[in-house]
């Protein structure tokens, strides 16, 4: 794959990240996380928040720093694939997660909700292949 | 300068190393806290979309201690622009962490009970540290091959 191709892809996937931030941002409306929360002693309440707002910084922190470094990550140096190579595993992971552990069914009540579902998922497949291609640059398999 | 460049190494190896144990301690901490009883009266999905944040943050972290680990020369020497803007990004993130320590748990999870007032200062100490760290890491210096 020619680098500026790579540059490009990397370039796509520090934006889908944000695209995910969105979606997360609108999922405690969606599944009324708030009302649930509620019957939660205070502290677990608030870890709760706290875990949901830093997974959010780090989407924003691993998006950010794919768009602004996609020349550098693309470019095979060491840092940059081990870099990459994390977020493919991260990535993986997380597309695992939403093919077998997650039952999102019965709040897939709209079509809007159905199509944000299935291009979520479609995220999670392209991310890992991605930064796999990244972390792999030069490599000859 | 040099010196002192070395010594950030050391640091950092040594906040990787204790952000492997912060990473293993938190998926245990339901149990350990005992929380299964509150948890199960969320629904299930919730209760899913709980533990799935618990295994993220810790593998955030486990890719944080690990990169540290690895690279902690190029991040205290700040030899790219890459190492330093990764260290500002993790300082940044246990900076946040230090400030909601403070102002978001409410202090009476802690005070009046010793063993809780050791455990919110250690943790508030140690996450600063990791902060100190990883920004002194970001920024560039004089003397440095940055």
């Amino acid at each position: 794959m020619l680098t500026t191709h790579l540059v490009t892809l990397l370039q796509v996937a520090g934006l889908l990240h944000l695209g995910l931030v969105w979606a997360g941002a609108s999922m405690p409306r969606a599944v009324n996380l708030g009302a649930h929360l509620a019957t939660l002693p205070e502290f677990i309440r608030r870890l709760v928040w706290v875990y949901y707002t830093f997974i959010g910084f780090c989407l924003i922190g691993f998006g950010s720093f794919t768009f602004f470094f996609a020349d550098t990550l693309a470019s095979g140096v060491p840092l940059a694939r081990a870099v990459c190579g994390f977020l493919c595993g991260f990535w993986t992971i997380r597309f695992l997660v939403a093919a077998f552990v997650f039952d999102l069914r019965p709040y897939l009540t709209t079509p809007w909700r159905r199509a944000g579902y299935h291009t979520m998922n479609m995220v999670f497949a392209l991310l890992p292949l991605i930064y796999a291609a990244a972390a792999l640059k030069g490599v000859h398999l | 300068m040099r010196l002192l460049t070395d010594h950030l190494a050391f640091g950092l190896q040594f906040v990787a190393a204790a952000q492997l144990g912060i990473a293993l301690l938190n998926l245990f901490v339901p149990r350990i806290l005992h929380w299964k009883e509150d948890l199960t009266r969320l629904p299930l999905l919730l209760r899913e979309v709980f533990q799935v944040h618990v295994w993220f943050i810790s593998m955030t972290l486990v890719i944080f201690a690990v990169m540290t680990w690895r690279f902690a020369g190029e991040m205290a020497f700040g030899t790219n622009e890459v190492s330093r803007w990764l260290a500002a990004g993790i300082g940044l993130f246990w900076a946040l962490r230090t400030v909601l320590q403070v102002t978001y748990y409410s202090s009476s999870h802690w005070r009046g009970r010793p063993g809780r007032t050791l455990a919110h200062i250690t943790l508030l100490l140690l996450y600063g540290g990791f902060a100190c760290c990883y920004l002194w890491a970001a920024f560039p210096r004089t003397g440095g091959a940055a």
